[in-house]
């Protein structure tokens, strides 16, 4: 009963969005809105049939209290997940279908024709196939393969060195909504291993996870465009500077938190030293859970700034001279040349800084996290990937830990339509 | 007039310059002073050279660093050649052939431009060690990194800026496609295929996480995990960070070496595979 419900649901939702959505081409309208439908009606199975439903069968509870307006209401999380799911894929489903009508309508086909081209060399059949052959196999059983069964080990319950596994419906996504955290009890497991982190509550990790980003995008763009700003100019002994502000670019993560590490060590390190030394208190970078958090930003800052200061260099010397001095000569002062003329001019670059940032920030913190603090203190530097690694190794639970890629995974989208998105409103602005 | 003007500002230039110069600086040359330090050095002052170089040099090659660093010597190899030959002759297939399915081939690799590795990592620790058992070994920890999106738009983009024309009188003096690449096309392309493999190689030698999790015998493990060996070692106080220190700088060598000679490449081959 419930099933039909919900794929009637989807499909009036679907049929209603495209319907709306369409309104022009009246012409098509029917047609956009039947195929809405159908995208609605398929969006909820994709993810349902391989489920059966089970998110919704009463028996299947994961009862969590929320405090809400003063008043502690009991939720259903294994429910919201069910519903959850069911969004996601009428929205993703709305999404893809909704994409490739619009490329329709603009350009008449759904793949695009070949060209003809004399660079082309002909009557190879099956050369070609044979080329792409090792790229090919490789990214199905590489990426395609594991993206796959990162679905199948979500929804059941794998520990690793253990071939056999059993289906455990959506649990491994609910206990990341009605998991708790902040009792991080640890737990000891029947080998003797004595580890935290069982009974996760997702939402700290998220709130680690966007720390990191909003940091580090925001340190390594200003430092970058205020080191860029200077060092684009040209004078005497320039380029030695150029060369000399990338250097720590060349070093691998591991390194960088080895050498932070070793900086911020209590007693030892150099930045206690340097403190002490001026009659200041010292920082507990690595033992309190306020503080650490930001030792891996400024780490991840260093690393990654002197990439950005060479782009900003490059930026900044693209930009016209000769659109500068006529600025100077109408009377426009130094800091209206920079927001005016220069920071415009930059856009470009500032937009693909901020997204190569981000994704460094999101995915390229483990070996960084695992020197300096290895998570702790008590999971305060822990982000997603970095538990994704804690739950899935160390405490061998691997359907948790691919329930938690699947989250990171929708981050991945998020991001990739963002930059979509964003990427589309500048070219219309510039057109 | 202009000239005197900049001449005129720029010690300002050179002081915050060489202030950032300091403080971006100043972690690599704590980590090269700490190398050569004791504990007892490291405390009584940090930033200057010490006279323990030769005993923390003992403790790196005692817990086989010089093993780690040989295996990620080849691993790293191993995945530059792998990456920008498949890349190779992908970029080949798609910008000299006209095939069915072209399309297809195309939006499955570039889909799989935007997926990071370590969103896949738990499947694909699955995959490599349960279906394909492959854990613990070479195969199992440089297979994963071969085939590569960005470097197969990379060439695909570098080929179709080659002149039609080229390949036209290739055809007609009955060259093959293979003879094309080999007598045309690479002797063309060293500058894409020379920053490609730089930055295969460092993106090889920077692995953690996956060999971290692949490999489990210390003696086939690589030299970023290898780093940690260092700090386990018996015997050694958890404060003295000297030897990891040494560690740390020896292992930077080689990224080191192949950023001082090939920045131009790098940063070109960077800018290209990056930005488009």
């Amino acid at each position: 009963m419930l099933p039909l419900i919900i794929s009637l649901g989807a499909t009036c939702i679907g049929a209603l969005v495209f319907w709306r959505s369409f309104p022009d081409s009246s012409r098509h309208r029917r047609r956009c809105a039947l195929l809405g439908a159908a995208a609605g009606f398929l969006g909820p199975q994709l993810s349902m049939i391989p489920l059966r439903y089970c998110a919704f069968e009463p028996e299947h509870s994961f009862m969590f209290s929320l405090r809400f307006l003063g008043r502690e209401t009991q939720l259903n999380a294994a429910l919201l997940v069910g519903i959850g799911f069911v969004v996601l894929g009428i929205w993703a489903a709305l999404l893809v279908v909704r994409l490739l009508v619009e490329q329709v309508q603009r350009t008449g086909y759904i793949i695009p024709p070949q060209e003809h081209s004399s660079r082309f060399f002909k009557g190879w059949g099956w050369l070609p196939w044979l080329l792409l052959a090792p790229t090919l196999i490789a990214i199905a059983l590489f990426v395609y393969y594991p993206a796959l069964q990162t679905f199948s080990l979500a929804t059941r319950l794998v520990r690793l060195g253990i071939e056999k596994t059993a289906p455990v419906c959506v649990d491994n996504f609910a206990q990341l909504i009605a998991g708790q955290r902040e009792n991080a009890i640890y737990t000891i497991l029947s080998d003797g291993l004595i580890f935290g982190f069982d009974n996760v509550s997702y939402i700290p990790l998220l709130g680690v996870s966007f720390f990191y980003a909003v940091g580090i995008v925001a340190l390594a763009n200003l430092l970058g465009l205020a080191i860029g700003n200077i060092a684009h100019r040209s004078f005497r002994g320039a380029h030695v500077y150029r060369t000399l502000l990338i250097w720590p670019y060349a070093l691998s993560a591991v390194v960088t938190g080895a050498i932070f590490l070793s900086i911020l060590s209590p007693r030892v390190g150099l930045a206690s030293n340097l403190l002490t030394g001026m009659g200041l208190p010292e920082i507990p970078w690595l033992q309190s859970a306020a503080v650490a958090p930001w030792a891996i930003v400024i780490a991840a800052t260093w690393n990654i700034l002197g990439f950005n200061i060479l782009f900003y260099i490059a930026g900044f010397q693209n930009v016209p001279k000769d659109l500068l001095e006529a600025a100077s000569v109408d009377g426009a002062n130094s800091r209206q040349r920079f927001l005016h003329i220069t920071l415009p001019m930059l856009a470009p670059i500032i937009f693909f800084l901020l997204f190569f940032n981000l994704t460094y920030a999101f995915f390229d913190l483990f070996g960084l996290i695992d020197k300096i603090t290895g998570g702790g203190p008590r999971g305060a530097t822990s982000n997603q990937v970095y538990e994704i690694f804690t739950l899935g190794i160390r405490n061998k639970d691997l359907g948790k830990a691919a329930a938690q890629s699947l989250v990171l995974m929708s981050i991945v989208g998020l991001l990739a339509i963002l930059q979509f998105r964003l990427l589309d409103r500048r070219a219309s602005i510039r057109a | 007039m202009r000239k005197d003007k900049q001449n005129r500002g720029s010690w300002r230039y050179h002081v915050f310059l060489i202030g950032a110069v300091i403080i971006l600086g100043t972690p690599l040359y704590y980590a090269m002073m700490m190398s050569t330090q004791s504990l007892g050095e490291t405390l009584a002052n940090p930033l200057a050279p010490g006279q323990s170089f030769a005993e923390n040099l003992e403790r790196v090659i005692a817990s086989r660093l010089h093993i780690t660093f040989a295996n990620s010597v080849a691993a790293s190899l191993t995945i530059a050649l792998g990456k920008t030959a498949l890349s190779l002759l992908a970029g080949l297939a798609f910008s000299f052939f006209r095939f069915r399915g072209k399309w297809f081939a195309f939006a499955a690799i570039l889909f799989t431009l935007m997926m990071p590795g370590e969103v896949l990592v738990i499947a694909l620790f699955r995959v490599v060690s349960v279906t394909l058992g492959l854990g613990n070994s070479f195969a199992g920890l440089v297979l994963p990194s071969l085939a590569s999106a960005a470097g197969t738009f990379l060439f695909r983009q570098h080929f179709e800026s080659i002149p039609s024309e080229l390949s036209e009188a290739a055809q007609m003096d009955g060259m093959n496609p293979l003879q094309y690449l080999a007598y045309v096309l690479i002797p063309l392309s060293w500058n894409t295929i020379v920053a490609l493999f730089v930055i295969s190689f460092l993106v090889g030698w920077n692995l953690y996480l996956w060999p971290l999790m692949i490999i489990t015998d210390p003696a086939s493990q690589v030299v970023q995990v290898g780093l940690s060996f260092i700090t386990q070692s018996e015997g050694l106080a958890a404060q003295n960070l000297g030897p990891l220190m040494l560690g740390a700088v020896i292992s930077s060598i080689p990224p080191l070496i192949v950023f001082m000679v090939f920045q131009k490449h790098f940063m070109r081959g960077f800018a290209i595979s990056r930005e488009k």
